[in-house]
């Protein structure tokens, strides 16, 4: 495939996402899904904190409620591109029929599935920042409690933000891989997967204080080493190394690239690219 | 005289007799579904508990761990939002495209019969789920259940049920007519209302984050009262007297919200068959 086609292929799929996804035509929709719903995501474990901490007479800790609160604004990303991607098969090929057109187009799935991760990277970055300033302010100026942010480093925020994209993709192309082979997960693996990364994930706490045998794992899984380094470039004393961060992501990434391909590969030798209903 | 009013006699048992076999037709179905696929039932009961074990476990590393029995029970009670939501609510508009709903439109039985069995079953289906997250979550975070008043507690639950379901079944009215904005809706308000409904924490009385207003207002939604209630009946053994409040919320709410729906569902039928728009799909 020339460049030439290669861009305007993406380009077509980037603008499906943003048409689906975002709803900018109603601005009731498009408010609810990009800014209220994120919002309540991040207020939700601050909050428990805060509550927590008031009900049983403890100080609160302005270091682990930033924490808890960049960690929560920051997963927006992640959490965008596990939702889309589990229900994007379902979408395409059960409900709309359109997976065996583009399929047969001179575009692969692979790019298609690009493009759509780069509108829902657009459209989650727009979200998590406007949650992240509308949760800060709720929390600092309506509530009243501190939280020491400040911008310490604007390039680790740069490379912080960019192995969480990375890592976002990794799911972007997991979770369809999983969906195009069956679809009796298509409703329940993206809360699996998000499930699972508030447990283990650094979101709300370390993963070590879960056991210190889960220590590994912090360098593991794609958002562990991206969040604390996002957390450390915004002021906050957290350990944090940039290059597994990076090593984790990309590793994701490819992985969620190969079993990508071998999915549709599999699924065309199934015949399940087309196959609508309930198997 | 008297022939008429027998005959009358006659026909009313006659309607009842069939509106309850549509009740329990439509709670049949929706209760035989589960097991068809038990693995749903697992599906649906792991998921919360993953929220509920990171919840339990930052009110631990906080050194809040007394209040873990607020997130095991927040997550039990998510089940029965969620399935308001997306087996209440949704439920005409999934019928409406797999082209069900044409058939209980023309059904003799009233509306209302076939929401109180989808109720119904929604209510044992959910509760089997809702239970089986609660022993599981408790038993592995070892939470203390503190129950002074199992009255209370029966009261509380079966109030935030019945009021749950009446909320259901005035949102499955109100979608009936409405296809993909609906499933938006209900993404837009499953977040918002975890976290405004207190869920996992306290979000009226004195702990709560919010101002008086917005306490007010998620007090129109059964779930905050019913989740404070039981929260106070079971983990913190409160009984009767300590929730009166709650129990006259909840009370209200079921006494304005089921024929509120009766009424919406008669005036968005009517509005369907005028504009031709009840058995329109892919909009």
């Amino acid at each position: 495939m020339d460049v030439k086609k290669l861009v305007r292929a993406l380009w077509s799929s980037a603008w499906v996402g943003w048409e689906v996804e975002s709803n900018w035509t109603e601005p009731f929709i498009f408010i609810g899904l990009q800014v209220i719903r994120p919002l309540a995501s991040t207020l939700l474990f601050p909050l428990l904190y805060l509550v927590g901490m008031n009900f049983t007479g403890q100080a609160v800790d302005p270091i682990y409620l930033s924490y808890i609160f960049v960690g929560t604004a920051f997963f927006t990303p992640y959490i965008f591109a596990a939702e889309t991607g589990g229900t994007i098969v379902s979408q395409d090929r059960e409900r709309y029929g359109v997976m065996k057109s583009i399929y047969i187009t001179t575009s692969s799935l692979s790019i298609y599935f690009l493009g759509r991760f780069l509108a829902i990277a657009g459209i989650s970055l727009f979200s998590t920042l406007s949650s992240f300033a509308a949760a800060y302010a709720l929390i600092v100026w309506g509530i009243g409690y501190s939280m020491p942010l400040v911008l310490e480093n604007l390039l680790d925020v740069f490379l912080a933000l960019g192995a969480m994209y990375i890592g976002s993709f990794a799911f972007f192309y997991i979770l369809p891989s999983i969906n195009l082979l069956t679809n009796k997960l298509q409703w329940s693996l993206t809360y699996y997967f998000l499930g699972l990364l508030y447990l283990l994930g650094d979101i709300i706490f370390p993963v070590q204080s879960l056991s210190p045998l889960a220590e590994p794992l912090a360098y593991i899984l794609p958002t562990n080493q991206a969040l604390n380094t996002l957390r450390n470039a915004l002021g906050l004393p957290t350990p944090h190394n940039t290059a597994a961060a990076y090593l984790a992501s990309i590793f994701w990434a490819a992985l969620g690239y190969f079993v990508f391909k071998r999915a549709v590969g599999r699924a065309r030798a199934k015949g399940l690219l087309d196959k609508i209903g309930w198997w | 005289m008297f022939t008429s009013n027998w005959w009358e006699a006659v026909k009313l048992f006659q309607n009842l007799r069939h509106n309850l076999k549509a009740v329990y037709a439509r709670t049949y179905v929706r209760v035989r579904s589960q097991f068809r696929e038990p693995e749903w039932v697992l599906t649906e009961s792991v998921i919360p508990l993953l929220i509920v074990f990171a919840a339990a476990t930052l009110y631990r590393v906080s050194g809040s761990e007394q209040l873990a029995g607020f997130a095991v029970l927040g997550g039990a009670m998510m089940a029965f939002w969620d399935n308001v939501l997306w087996l209440m609510a949704s439920q005409f508009y999934w019928e409406k495209e797999s082209g069900n709903l044409d058939l209980y439109i023309i059904a003799p039985v009233s509306k209302m019969s076939i929401l109180l069995g989808m109720s119904l079953g929604s209510i044992i289906n959910t509760s089997i789920r809702a239970l089986l997250i609660f022993l599981l979550a408790a038993f592995v975070l070892r939470v203390p259940v503190n129950i002074a008043d199992p009255l209370a507690v029966f009261l509380v639950f079966t109030l935030t049920l019945t009021a749950l379901y009446g909320l259901g079944m005035l949102m499955s009215s109100l979608y009936m007519l409405y296809g993909r904005g609906a499933y938006q809706l209900n993404d837009i308000l499953s977040e918002p209302i975890y976290l405004l409904s207190g869920l996992y924490f306290p979000t009226i009385g004195r702990y709560s984050p919010f101002p008086a207003i917005v306490q007010f207002l998620v007090s129109l939604i059964p779930l905050t009262f019913g989740i404070d209630g039981l929260r106070r009946t079971i983990i913190l053994g409160q009984g009767v007297e300590q929730i009166m409040l709650h129990i006259y919320v909840l009370l209200a709410l079921t006494v304005a919200l089921i024929p509120l729906a009766w009424r919406v569902l008669i005036f968005m039928e009517n509005l369907g068959r005028r504009e031709g728009r009840l058995s329109l799909r892919w909009m």
